[in-house]
Parts: C-alpha cells; structure tokens; sequence
C-alpha cells in the first residue's frame, strides 16, 4: 500500500513541489497550507509521515509538532525549515529528523524513505 | 659652568625631540662640558636582566652593547645600587683590578650613575676618561641632579611606549566592536535572508531540477536548466555561509581521523571538479591521521578552502591535497595552481567580507581560520604569484 504524507508548508511552491517528488517516489501526499489544516487532515485521513515547516502565521509548526506527539504518539514527524539554528533545540525533541530546506532534494528523500521503511 | 650647562640639560630633555635623541643630546653635552672622553647611557630590560647600550657619544672605543646584571662596572652599580668611581692606579683601584669590565680597556677613569627611582631600575650612565679625573664635589652635584633627569626622560619613554600599546589596544578593541556590530545587524538580517529567500529559492531550485529530469537529455533547454539549478545552489551556498558565520556553535570534540573529513569533503565536490575540469592529486598519509575535532566543523573549514580553489580554477587546473605528520602536528596542505592572490591582497584574505570575487560573501576564509582557531590550530598560506596557492592547516594530533 502507498505511504501517506502530510506535508505541511505554508508556502505553495514548497507544497507543489514536495507533492510532485514524493509522489515520484510512490507516495501519496496530502497538503496543508497551515498549521490548523494539518490538524485537521490529521484527524480525518490515516497519515503514515508528516513534513512539516516551523515558521508559519498562525499555529506554527512547534505547536503541531506538541499536538501530534500528544495524540499520535508514533506519527513520525520530519522537521523541514529555512533555518539551521534550531536543530539543537528541536532535532532530538519530539521529531524524527530535522533537515534544513534546500533545492537539492536528495536528503530530505532519503529521510524519508528511510524513516519509512523502518517504520514497516 | 654648572648653571649653563643644567639649563641646556633641560632644553634637551624638554624639546619635541624623540626621547633617545634628547638623550643623545644630554651625551653629547657631558662629553663636551666634563672632563671625559665617552658618555653612554643604557637602558635597563628587565625582561632580559640586561642593561642595553640606548646612546652613546664621544670615543667608541671600549663601547660595550650590553651588560649583564653581575657583569662590569654596571653590574656592581646595580648591587650596590650606588653610583662608582673608578681610577687606575689610585686608591679606588681595587675596584678597577676587581671589576672585570671589558668596556675599561685604554681608559683610566670612569664613573657610573644608577638611573634609577624608589620603585624601579632605568638604566645607567657610564661616563669614562682616558686620563685620571677628579670632579669637584659641585660637579659630582651636577652629575647626580643630571640623572635624575634622565630617569624623568626614561619615564617619559615608558610612559608613551604604553600610551602607544593602549593606543593599539582601543584600536583593536574599536575594530571588534565594530565587526560585532556587524555582526548583529548580519544576524537579524540572515534571520530574514534564510526564511524568505531560501523559500522561494528551493522552490525555483527544485522545478527546475525537476524541469530537468522531465526534459530529452540532448535538448539544448539543458544548458538554460542546468543554469538555473547550479545558480540557485550557489545563492544557497551563500546563505548558508552567512547563517553558519552567525551562528556561534559550541565545538563538540571527538577522536577524528583527519583522512577521512578530507576524503569526504573531497567527495562532496567531485561532479564540481569534473565539471571545471580539476584534477585531484591525493597525497594521503598511510596511517589515519586522529587529532580531537568537531567533524562538523573541520569539514565547513575544508569544505570553504576546497570551495575557494575551485573558484580561482574555474577553467581546469590541479588541487593537490595531502596530509602528514610534524613531530607533534597533523598537517594538511591544499595546493591549487589558479595563479595566486595578489600580493596586495594577501593581508586581507582572512578579513571578513573580504573577497576579490564578484560574487561571494568574504566569509569563507574567515569562517574557516575561526575554526582552526578554536581547534588551537593553525593555519598559513604560501602565496606564489602567477603559479597558485597553499593552504597549510596544522591540528595537534591525538
């Protein structure tokens, strides 16, 4: 069966764009253009992995991350943001992985793939 | 005489001249206005435990550089802390027969005056005459009030040379402060780069990457494309200098094979050196080579020098990359043959914001000397014009 991603982003190009490699790479995605939204798509679809950006207006990404640990305690969640700083802080807290975003694609898909398939 | 010759004393000592040369001055004077053949004034180092000869007028002969603390007539001034007459023959020669002082020789009369205050030694003067002299109590008098203006003008000497060190240290103090201030204003400002640039730059980046795969290998849109992905790679190669500048992480150290971080540095460029047409010459020391270090770290160091030799041989050329053992050093030396820097620029490389390049932030070369640095290592370049460069990096070993 297809894995499932949330991926979580608010900006547009960055949900385009990781919708159309993951589904390359033989997942199914789901969007969300906020942090509300991904709760909410968390609650009605079955979500095997969440991509998710810290920075976004309203509830950011810190408070999903809280939200999702809480109730979905084994949901793996990969942190993905335009800022390195904060990997101390949240890399060994709560999320999987933490990885900075970049236009080579290569590190985030091979996380991911890799946190699946342990997973299985 | 004495009045005269005090008043032209403090002329001196109180002109706009250099300090030594109103020293120079006052010896001048006491060779010319008192019966001796040869003035010298030196200078106490107390670091060295050396009185060091600072002027000197009249006859050279016997001149003597310098005297050790037990050595000469100096020396026994500086024991007894008195000033010393000495004759040959007379009744004070005793003290000429048992003062060994090589600077004696063809003179038969010399006096020394400690240059000196309650706190700390200056130096001395060391007056000598080739014929037997007797001074008068007045002048004696004079000798003795003379050197106590010496040792204001010693004090004087001090003084600035301190005034100077602080001088160079708010100096010093001023130019950090005004990179730090730099540096908080490139802080916020990175804060805001790595957020809405970097965004729009993976976006762009990762279609066109994707533009690539979905386009017939030997259309000609390739080269527009492979443009566009190796630009945008490089726009966030500069955000990522300037972030990792700002960010001040603790060194995480660990046993490290130095080897290895080069290897994969050097495997992290290899399709950039097929593409620039670079040849690589690995010269590997045999054994690993273990020094303490944070991975992360060294590797961003390596990463930034590798990185800078390819841009100065963007058409071809040769990096050579080996490493070894230096008694207690590991060494790696990065050799490029891209032409050199020139030499007017050799002193700034390591500045930040420095660069020569149109594009590029300056602070690779500066990031990765901050990292040796912490490492307690260090780093040197051998510059040759017109052939290329050499990047020595040198860590203790493990």
């Amino acid at each position: 069966m297809k894995k499932r991603v949330l991926v979580v982003d608010d900006e547009e190009g960055i949900r385009l764009l990781y919708k159309e490699e993951l589904e390359e790479e033989g997942c199914e995605v789901t969007l969300a253009a906020s942090g509300e939204e991904a709760i909410e798509k968390l609650e009605s679809d079955s979500i095997d992995l969440v991509l998710l950006d810290i920075k976004m207006p309203g509830m950011d990404g810190v408070e999903v991350l809280r939200k999702v640990k809480e109730k979905w305690k084994d949901l793996p969640v990969i942190l993905c943001t335009a800022y390195p700083h904060y990997k101390n802080e949240f890399g060994t807290w709560a999320s999987e992985a933490y990885i900075v975003k970049s236009s080579d694609l290569r590190e985030l898909i091979d996380t991911i793939k890799n946190i699946l398939e342990m997973k299985q | 005489m004495g009045y005269d010759i005090l008043t032209r004393v403090i002329e001196f000592t109180e002109s706009d001249l250099a300090i030594d040369s109103r020293m120079g001055k006052v010896a001048g004077l006491l060779v010319k206005e008192f019966p001796f053949d040869s003035c010298a004034i030196y200078a106490w180092d107390d670091k060295e435990k050396l009185f060091k000869l600072n002027v000197a007028a009249g006859s050279r002969k016997g001149r003597v550089e310098s005297y050790g603390q037990n050595q000469g007539l100096p020396g026994l001034a500086r024991k007894t802390k008195k000033h010393l007459e000495a004759y040959k023959p007379g009744p004070e020669g005793i003290l000429w027969q048992e003062t060994e002082d090589r600077g004696l020789k063809g003179f038969k009369g010399a006096c020394v005056y400690p240059l000196k205050d309650r706190q700390r030694w200056y130096g001395l003067l060391y007056l000598k005459s080739a014929k037997k002299v007797e001074l008068s109590p007045g002048e004696k008098k004079l000798l003795e009030v003379i050197s106590r203006l010496l040792v204001s003008n010693f004090k004087c000497k001090h003084h600035s040379q301190s005034l100077k060190k602080a001088g160079t240290k708010i100096k010093d103090i001023h130019s950090r402060l005004t990179q730090a201030e730099k540096l908080i204003v490139l802080g916020e400002l990175s804060a805001t780069f790595a957020h809405e640039i970097r965004n729009p730059l993976v976006s762009l980046g990762g279609f066109a990457a994707r533009l690539k795969k979905k386009i017939e290998p030997d259309s000609p849109f390739n080269v527009y494309v492979d443009y566009m992905v190796n630009e945008v790679r490089r726009l966030e190669q500069i955000i990522n200098n300037i972030l990792r500048y700002t960010e001040q992480k603790e060194a995480v150290f660990e046993g490290t094979d130095l080897n290895n971080i080069l290897s994969e540095s050097l495997a992290f460029f290899s399709e950039v050196f097929k593409k620039h047409d670079i040849e690589i010459v690995e010269g590997f020391a045999r054994k690993p080579l273990r020094v303490m270090a944070d991975r992360h770290q060294l590797k961003i160091a390596f990463d930034n020098l590798i990185a800078n030799a390819i841009q100065s041989m963007e058409k071809g050329g040769k990096l050579t990359v080996s490493t070894s053992r230096e008694k207690s050093w590991a060494v790696v030396d990065l050799t490029d043959n891209g032409g050199g820097i020139e030499p007017r620029y050799i002193n700034n490389i390591f500045e930040p914001f420095f660069t020569t390049k149109k594009y590029g932030t300056g602070l690779g070369l500066d990031i990765t000397k901050r990292i040796i640095t912490k490492h307690k290592g260090r780093i040197d370049v051998d510059n040759k014009m017109g052939q290329g460069v050499t990047f020595s990096v040198k860590l203790r070993r493990a």
